[in-house]
């Protein structure tokens, strides 16, 4: 029997505001537990939610990002339950009027055709706090607690663990580049839920849904849920049937774990926020937070691929927000986004492992490093303008025009026909050399060349006479 | 619904670990069937059932929201005051995972 995997996803994207959701409390990483509270956060009697502005712009960002119906009346409500993760006893969120309705979200299948995911909801909610459990004993630490977070609800339209990792990788993207998230699932702020089914093929009813908590890694997404749908196809094929449990992923093994039996829903009587009277979004409120949106992954690839920049590069460049920015600095200088996109991709990301530290702390200024990739547009090579760009770093910066003159380093002469009679000269010179290319030993090629810029003395571009020798060997 | 007696007000107070004097009790005891008979008064109001619970007084919104900046946070001796046991900064107590 054939099985339909149905997965569904629930993401929490903890937002990097300045303040908490509720409270004017500061959402920093801090390292020192309980340094980040204010009486609202620990429920001091009295204090009183005070809804974040920041909060609700970006979470209007991200609505707009997943093509949502937008509510703009903003409404909370109470989700209650006893458990030391929020001493209030309940849990502000938003139960019955979510800020977004109705979205989507075009990715990838594993086939890599375009795919359309329906996503339910998104709403606001406030972080709970961090528990460290140990053998018989539990800490508790509030910083977490009241930071803002939107939740992202899809519709089961996802049937592979692809999809499921494509889908994350896109909502993760939209919520960085809105500058909403650093996105950092190591660090769970970006935690992400998987509800996994499988039923026959041409069944409308859902099977037992499995729940996987705790995965912190795009990759890992992928392997627990098609580790999660063989276990479960192996289970129904052999006459058993799945319980319904939640489960972690084994990063180790590669495998999900039971972590408890699903007990069953609890019941949150939810009910609206007294404390916090409706909030009326003007029109002119909500398009200014959707105008003042930075620009998103999808668009800054689409400029750049537009700029020249082959696609495989602008993913690599767009892979790290503080590395695109400085190339979009860089490119307002440039003459080529794919010469200047090599430099980034080879010299400065080998610098920067070399030394162990992000774009951020890079010496060099984007308007620098454009310098020396027009260098290499106007003719020099790119061996040149490498030894450049190493001696700008290894000297306090110095700026390019100023390397360039300390290193003497002249702009080879690329004048085709000054080339073609050379080469000309050494292929003359040179029959058996030529024969020996002909008859199949590639490296003779080299050695023509090679005597080609000796004659020149140099002074001849490589790629030049490398490729007038191409030309003129293959008509002997 | 549960009735209001001595007993169940006694047991709550206890629950809630606090306690009140006798004439207190009473004085609440007292309240209570007060507030009792309005609610009964206003059950016998007919087509309630049909009427739409109210968080608020009014239908109002308003259009406030919070500057996004950061406060000074409370002293950590302060927020973990009301803590039974604390370790490491963080507050302990028995192990509890749901």
């Amino acid at each position: 029997m054939n099985f339909e995997a149905i997965i569904g996803l629930e993401i929490h994207v903890q937002m990097k505001t300045k303040s908490k959701m509720f409270s004017a409390s500061p959402n920093s990483f801090s390292r020192m537990p309980n340094t980040e509270v204010t009486g609202f956060d620990m429920s001091f009697p009295g204090t009183m939610p005070r809804p974040n502005k920041q909060a609700i712009i970006n979470a209007i960002r991200i609505a707009n990002a997943l093509h949502m119906t937008i509510d703009p009346l903003v409404r909370f409500d109470r989700k209650n339950y006893f458990y030391p993760d929020l001493p209030k006893g309940f849990q502000i969120t938003q139960e019955f009027h979510p800020i977004g309705r109705n979205g989507y979200l075009d990715i990838l299948d594993k086939d890599g055709a375009t795919k359309r995911i329906h996503i339910e909801r998104i709403h606001l909610e406030e972080d709970t706090c961090k528990q460290i459990h140990f053998s018989d004993y539990t800490l508790l630490d509030y910083n977490r607690a009241g930071i803002p977070l939107v939740e992202i609800v899809s519709q089961p339209e996802i049937h592979s663990g692809t999809e499921a990792m494509h889908y994350v990788e896109a909502i993760r993207n939209i919520a960085v580049y809105s500058l909403t998230s650093d996105g950092k699932m190591e660090e769970g702020s970006l935690r992400v839920d998987v509800n996994v089914s499988l039923r026959p093929y041409g069944s409308t009813i859902f099977g037992t849904k499995v729940e996987i908590k705790n995965i912190n890694s795009l990759k890992h997404i992928e392997q627990a849920i098609d580790y999660e749908i063989q276990r479960q196809r192996a289970c129904l094929l052999s006459g058993g049937r799945v319980a319904q449990d939640t489960r972690r992923f084994d990063e180790s093994s590669g495998r999900t774990v039971s972590m408890r039996v699903k007990i069953p829903a609890v019941d949150y009587k939810c009910f609206p926020e007294p404390n916090i009277v409706p909030i009326r979004l003007s029109k002119e409120f909500i398009q200014e937070a959707i105008d003042s949106c930075p620009e998103l992954y999808e668009a800054k690839k689409t400029r750049y691929i537009e700029a020249g920049l082959p696609s495989i590069d602008a993913d690599i460049i767009l892979s790290n927000l503080d590395m695109s920015l400085y190339f979009d600095e860089a490119l307002k200088k440039c003459k080529s986004a794919k010469t200047l996109g090599n430099f980034m991709i080879v010299e400065v990301n080998a610098y920067l492992n070399r030394k162990g530290i992000g774009i951020k702390d890079y010496p060099l200024d984007p308007i620098a490093l454009a310098e020396i990739a027009n260098y290499q547009e106007e003719g020099y090579t790119h061996k040149q303008c490498v030894e450049i760009l190493s001696y700008c770093l290894e000297n306090a910066c110095t700026p390019p025009a100023d390397a360039k003159r300390a290193l003497h380093i002249e702009m080879h002469d690329s004048d085709e026909n000054a080339v073609l009679e050379l080469v000309t000269q050494v292929l003359n010179d040179n029959p058996q050399s030529v024969a020996d290319f002909k008859s199949g030993k590639d490296r003779a090629i080299g050695f023509l060349i090679g005597q080609v810029m000796k004659k020149a003395k140099g002074k001849f571009n490589p790629a030049v006479v490398a490729k007038i020798m191409n030309t003129e060997i293959q008509k002997r | 619904m549960k009735g209001i007696s001595l007993d169940v007000l006694k047991d709550a107070a206890n629950r809630l670990m606090f306690d009140m004097s006798e004439q207190e009790y009473q004085t609440l005891l007292v309240e209570f069937k007060s507030l009792v008979q309005q609610m009964e008064s206003l059950a016998k109001i007919e087509g309630l059932e049909n009427v739409e619970p109210m968080t608020f007084p009014f239908e109002c919104s308003t259009d406030y929201l919070r500057e996004d900046v950061a406060e000074e946070p409370l002293p950590r001796d302060e927020a973990l005051g009301n803590a039974g046991s604390i370790s490491d900064g963080q507050i302990k107590l028995p192990k509890v995972v749901l």
